[in-house]
């Protein structure tokens, strides 16, 4: 938990820009809401390597959704279900089925159809969101927490630490 | 847009992948594994182990192998094992999702062989299924013994057919006099008759010339009409009185013959008589091949379901492919399948070639040390699932040679699961040479056939759970075997000794209706050498008891019978008084000459 709260503040205070971090919290939205072997996650890894998007955001953000995906299931796949069975999509899902990207989309899935458009419901928002936090904390509350009793100690903690790994060389 | 994209980036991806990858490569194999023995082992019922599973990423070749699979009635002992069991997997069908192999094969098959540690799922664990009571719930053997039963026993089991003749003739004559005494009081009185005989008095009276005759004309001829009206009347009583005595004569008649007939019926089914010995054998072979199809229907009533399952994978209750709901563990959710145009099954094997290693424990082959390889092998293919998306049905064909009890065994099986409701199964097996040892005749009988030789085929298969199957076998050599208490019995005495030289007879049958209510017509030459034996044993033992009952019968209806005897008189007496009446007024009638 600790470990956790040391990496949202390193990327908290990294060089990247809030619109870097949000893309990278909103794109893990997708990987960890869905079943992972998918054609479009696939196609998602490749954005966040190939696009200069904060990749420990990524992977932090992942399993948490992940998690959230186990509480969110029966919503999830209730959505998905419903997607799935609209009459006037059949022949729409039906030759998308048919199709390579179909199966290896794996959308015929109530999880992950359900679980792709939270994501895509959720991606505004969380971008949003993410982008208005991370400027928050950097203009008003990153120097009222850095003086906090708690980060004071883990700096301390951080440099004792440094010391004593030079210490034994 | 050069601010936001990182070309570096390939790299990342490209370790992310070698690691995906790599950690695939390292976890795949034993996840095989063990998937295999944890859900083959579900499914058995008892341990199911794999020596190792080498997976060909490159080429679709996944090889199994030391494939050992317990027998679950008997955990010491396998089931099968396999040296190796290898799948060529169509890498282009798993991007669908789908496994179809093109070829596999299984070498090295062993069946039964012994285990050092029990194959048990939990310590001390046997599931055996216990099916003696499907087995046993035949009809009843047919009794050995010879004893003829005593007639008053039977006779007081029975209702004689004879005795209710009686009641029934006795009951059908007093109806008949009834009504016969009903009509006889509704006859013309001899007062009626006197007033007649007043009136044609007075008509003739009333003058002699003709014109004072020709006036009472009408009165004449009314009156004529009122003696023609009573003698019609008369005429029906004839007819009832005749109709009454034709009955009684009848049924007295029938009451005779239901006597001889009460005797001829409990003498052929209180004794056992030569036609019930010469189908015997018949009788006792088609309970235990009955037996044996009800064994078969036991462990097809438990497979129904499963096969239910896969053929009505994919199929609606109108029999049309639909989309539907497949649960599978959640997170992953349902999975909601949709039409696939051109339908391809999720599974399918084209084709799985086996072969299995067997011992020769043929003591002929033995004391010859015949060279003869022994084995068996054959070839399982078009196994689809659902069947019904897939265009054949699923075949299998094998054959063996130099068995320990079987010279040799071909037969083909066409199994197809894609008619919901509907199993057809087509075999034809030729048997050479076959060992058969203890043939029972029934679970009762005191004898079997301990060894034999014989060559045989069993031909058809059920078609919409209809059977349909012709067994010939021809015995060549055959050795009886009896019950020590059996040579105690003189009719077991002498079936042995006629069964002694009965080398070489045929058993046929013919196996129709289902699994669960099997008809068998089965012939064997068997039955003419116990029939004949059954014909000697009995010419003398049953005289006494047929004499006895046919006496005894006599003595129950002899007294009825007779007693019918005065019936026809008694009906005489009616006849006199019809008789008196017609002829008064047939005498009336004809002095009216007009």
């Amino acid at each position: 938990m600790l470990g956790i709260l040391i990496k949202i503040f390193k990327i908290l205070n990294s060089e990247s820009s809030p619109p870097q971090i949000a893309l990278a919290v909103a794109l893990a939205a997708f990987v960890g809401l869905t079943p992972f072997l998918t054609l479009q996650n696939l196609l998602i890894i490749i954005i966040v390597c190939l696009l200069r998007v904060n990749f420990t955001a990524f992977l932090l953000a992942w399993p948490l959704f992940f998690l959230l995906s186990f509480i969110l299931s029966p919503i999830i796949e209730q959505i998905g279900a419903m997607v799935l069975n609209n009459d006037g999509l059949q022949a729409m899902w039906t030759s998308f089925y048919n199709s390579l990207t179909g199966r290896l989309s794996y959308f015929y899935s109530t999880h992950t159809m359900g679980g792709f458009i939270v994501a895509l419901v959720l991606f505004a928002p969380v971008y949003l969101g993410v982008q208005l936090g991370v400027d928050k904390y950097r203009t008003t509350w990153a120097e009222t927490i850095s003086n906090t009793p708690l980060i004071k100690a883990l700096k301390a903690s951080k440099l004792i630490s440094k010391a004593t790994q030079m210490y034994n060389g | 847009m050069k601010k936001w994209l990182r070309w570096q980036g390939f790299a990342i991806f490209a370790v992310f992948i070698s690691l995906l990858s790599a950690i695939v490569w390292l976890v795949a194999e034993p996840v095989v594994e063990n998937v295999i023995e944890s859900t083959g082992s579900q499914v058995v019922g008892a341990r199911v182990e794999l020596g190792d599973v080498d997976i060909g990423w490159g080429t679709g070749k996944v090889t199994l192998t030391n494939i050992k699979v317990a027998n679950p009635n008997a955990p010491m002992a396998n089931w099968f094992e396999a040296h190796s069991i290898t799948l060529d997997l169509d890498l282009g069908q798993l991007l669908w999702r789908r496994i179809h192999i093109e070829n596999a094969s299984a070498l090295g098959l062993a069946f039964g062989t012994e285990r050092k540690t029990s194959g048990a799922l939990k310590p001390g664990e046997r599931i055996t299924e216990k099916i003696s009571s499907v087995v046993s719930s035949n009809a009843a053997m047919p009794d050995f013994s010879l004893e003829p039963p005593s007639a008053d026993d039977v006779l007081a089991k029975v209702e004689l057919k004879s005795l209710a003749m009686v009641k029934k003739t006795q009951d059908d004559f007093e109806k008949d006099r009834e009504a016969i005494e009903q009509a006889i009081k509704d006859l013309p009185s001899k007062a009626d008759i006197a007033a007649h005989k007043k009136t044609l008095n007075e008509l003739k009276g009333s003058g002699s010339n003709k014109f004072a005759l020709l006036t009472k004309a009408k009165d004449f001829s009314k009156l004529k009409e009122a003696i023609q009206t009573d003698i019609d009347r008369v005429d029906q009583v004839k007819k009832a009185i005749n109709t009454a005595k034709q009955r009684t004569v009848t049924n007295i008649a029938a009451t005779k013959k239901a006597s001889s007939e009460d005797f001829k019926r409990l003498k052929s089914t209180y004794s056992f008589d030569s036609a019930g010995g010469i189908n015997l054998l018949s009788a006792m072979l088609s309970d235990t091949l009955g037996g044996r199809l009800k064994q078969y229907a036991h462990y097809a009533e438990k497979l129904a379901p499963h096969l239910s399952d896969i053929m009505n994978k994919g199929t609606a209750e109108d029999g049309t492919n639909k989309k539907e709901q497949a649960v599978t563990a959640k997170p992953i959710g349902n999975t909601v399948t949709f039409i696939e145009s051109p339908q391809v099954p999720e599974f399918l094997l084209r084709k799985l070639a086996f072969s299995a290693a067997v011992e020769n424990t043929s003591a002929s082959n033995q004391a010859s040390k015949s060279n003869q390889e022994s084995f068996f092998s054959g070839k399982l293919t078009e196994l689809a699932y659902p069947p019904n998306e897939w265009t054949h049905p699923a075949q299998l064909n094998f054959e063996g040679q130099n068995f320990s009890s079987i010279k040799a065994l071909m037969g083909n099986a066409v199994i197809d699961l894609r008619k919901p409701g509907t199993l057809n199964f087509n075999i034809d097996t030729q048997l050479i040479n076959w060992q058969a040892t203890g043939v029972q005749f029934g679970e009762q009988a005191p004898f079997n056939i301990a060894q034999s030789l014989v060559d045989g085929a069993i031909k058809g298969g059920i078609k919409d759970n209809a059977l349909n199957v012709k067994l010939d076998a021809q015995f060549i050599k055959a050795v009886f075997s009896f019950a020590k208490s059996a040579n105690s019995s003189g009719f077991m005495a002498a079936i042995q000794q006629a069964l002694a030289t009965a080398n070489d007879f045929d058993i046929n049958a013919i196996i129709t209706g289902t699994l669960q209510e099997p008809k068998i017509s089965l012939s064997t030459d068997l039955d003419k050498i116990v029939g004949k034996v059954v014909k000697q044993q009995i010419a003398g033992k049953f005289k006494k008891y047929e004499q006895e009952l046919k006496q005894k019968i006599a003595q129950q209806t002899q007294g009825p019978i007779s007693s019918l005897g005065g019936l026809s008189g008694k009906l005489a007496g009616y006849d006199q008084q019809q008789i008196a009446v017609g002829d008064q007024l047939s005498g009336l009638l004809g002095s009216i000459k007009f």
